[in-house]
């Protein structure tokens, strides 16, 4: 049905989804600004692909297991990040993502610079499951993540991680453990990005470790910014657009980075919020578009009382 | 020293006044018993509980809630939001119960009660950060509520409002003691802490320099000198 090219683009849109999900939790609602996620779908991915090609576990067991190691990890380097504030946390995270993709570099047990190759797709019914499948498989986990998100953003976690963005100081004489609740942010962010990467590694076949190192974080980052920081809709914005654009425009593809960059400051000057977040420009036409196509279906309240 | 060797108490139910010149550490002895500083020395008993050192969201789960002498409201989040996220605290001790969610009806009505009691229902889908300063003052309050405390800190709440305003403001305090809450409050708006206050402490340069009855206080020549140093005249 789709062709082989269109698979893959549709598949690395629903890995990003996903990992850009997870940034969205740590640095959008969290607010706390991480620069090193691609470090998280890494640990996913290689956990994975270790299990599953070292160890012959079958996908479906290394699927849970990576998912726990990418906890494992957002724990880890969330408690560094417990004891500094905002600027000294980007450096933090930032400096995990080199160590991190050094370690996968020099460490002969993770194959080296030239990664792992060979990672098997999953089976299905004892049979590999061929791309079509596959990209079912990416697009459910798409949908339940993007369920969970909404979920949590709805719940008091979600709340306090908001409040805490906002103010921790008084997040925290509200009496929420704001210590804790941002662990939450990074351990919950970490998997959705291990499962981003679990993902993208069985698709691959072969990772290296340059697939999560700093810059693979910076496209995250500018993914879920550009898209709309702090919501879903500009998550999935984001993360759609950015991996569609440089497959149709060969331009955008050569010089990415630069084009990139150049995005980056241009919505932090013009639309910091994104391109579909919470007031935006767009977003405000569209809401209100919204409303007003709606408002015969809706029973009119007497205006707010001044 | 910010403060030292500053002692007293406060009864239940009681409206207890803390004033002094610029830079007496009224602020500082908030954040000590809130738990945003940590004393270096010195107990702070609370129902007859240690609680100094301790970290702010224990203290809150203690029974305090304070305000803040420059407002802090949730810029970005709704007034709704701002209370929901102090009522959210209960049920943010396990993380079970912090994945409810929190749109339910009977937690979106406690909200709109407590906005009630302040006088804010009607702003609840509003930012925050639209509102204008009198506003944010009883957003505070109604933050501070909504922990459903035993002690309220209101940190300068009547300064920036007009008349009317200072009324509905007093009005809100005295209801507070009504509802079997106890208050200390720190004002530098004299008529207020003389008219509210049942008891006032004085601090100058992190000491206490008298405590007693309003009429007191204002008759204090310790407490006049002091604040003649700052050309403030008591009523």
């Amino acid at each position: 049905m789709f062709s082989e090219y269109t698979l893959t683009i549709l598949i690395f849109v629903g890995a990003w989804i996903i990992a850009g999900l997870g940034f969205n939790i740590i640095s959008g609602y969290a607010g706390q600004f991480h620069l090193g996620t691609a470090v998280y779908m890494g640990v996913g991915a290689y956990t994975s692909a270790l299990l599953t090609t070292r160890f012959g576990f079958p996908f479906w067991t290394a699927l849970p297991v990576a998912l726990i190691f990418s906890a494992i990890m957002g724990f880890i380097t969330g408690l560094p990040a417990l004891r500094v504030k905002e600027d000294f946390l980007v450096v933090i995270t930032i400096g995990i993502s080199f160590v991190f993709e050094s370690l996968l570099i020099y460490l002969p047990y993770f194959g080296g610079p030239v990664g792992i190759g060979g990672i098997p797709m999953p089976k299905l019914f004892g049979t590999s499951v061929s791309k079509e499948i596959y990209l079912l498989m990416v697009f459910a986990m798409v949908i339940i993540c993007v369920a969970l998100n909404y979920k949590l953003i709805n719940s008091w976690i979600g709340l306090a991680w908001e409040s805490i963005r906002e103010d921790e100081m008084v997040t925290s004489i509200l009496g929420i453990d704001t210590r804790k609740f941002k662990l939450y942010a990074f351990i919950i962010g970490a998997t959705y990005c291990g499962c981003g990467g679990v993902l993208y590694a069985h698709y691959m076949t072969y990772i290296t470790p340059y697939d999560f190192g700093f810059l693979p974080s910076i496209y995250i980052v500018v993914m879920v910014v550009f898209g709309g920081i702090g919501t879903i809709r500009g998550t999935l914005f984001g993360a759609i657009f950015m991996t569609m654009m440089p497959e149709l425009f060969r331009f955008i593809s050569e010089y990415r980075n630069s084009i990139y960059g150049l995005l980056l400051v241009f919505m932090m000057l013009f639309e910091p919020q994104g391109i579909l977040g919470d007031r935006s420009y767009i977003w405000d036409k569209i809401y209100s578009s919204w409303k007003r196509l709606t408002a015969r279906f809706r029973t009119n309240y007497a205006p707010i009382n001044r | 020293m910010a403060l030292d060797h500053v002692n007293f108490s406060v009864e239940r139910q009681e409206i207890l006044g803390v004033i002094g010149p610029n830079g007496a550490g009224k602020t500082t002895l908030f954040n000590l018993i809130s738990g945003v500083f940590k004393p270096n020395s010195g107990k702070i008993l609370f129902d007859g509980q240690n609680i100094e050192g301790k970290e702010p969201n224990q203290i809150a789960a203690f029974g305090i809630a304070r305000t803040f002498q420059i407002v802090r409201p949730l810029r970005d989040l709704s007034v709704r939001k701002n209370v929901l996220s102090a009522l959210g605290a209960k049920f943010c001790s396990k993380f079970i119960s912090s994945l409810m969610s929190f749109n339910k009806e009977s937690f979106i009505q406690e909200a709109r009660d407590l906005l009630k009691r302040v006088e804010l229902d009607g702003y609840e889908n509003e930012l925050a950060k639209n509102l204008p300063l009198g506003l944010l003052r009883r957003l505070e309050i109604a933050r501070a509520l909504a922990i459903s405390p035993l002690l309220v800190l209101l940190d300068e709440s009547f300064s920036g409002l007009s008349h009317q305003e200072i009324s509905s403001q007093m009005d809100l305090v005295k209801r507070l003691r009504r509802e079997d809450k106890t208050v200390i409050l720190i004002e530098h708006n004299m008529e207020v802490a003389m008219e509210i206050c049942d008891r006032i402490v004085v601090l100058e340069y992190g000491k206490k320099i008298a405590e007693g009855l309003p009429m007191e206080i204002q008759n204090d020549p310790l407490v006049i000198k002091a604040y003649l140093g700052e050309e403030e005249q008591i009523a």
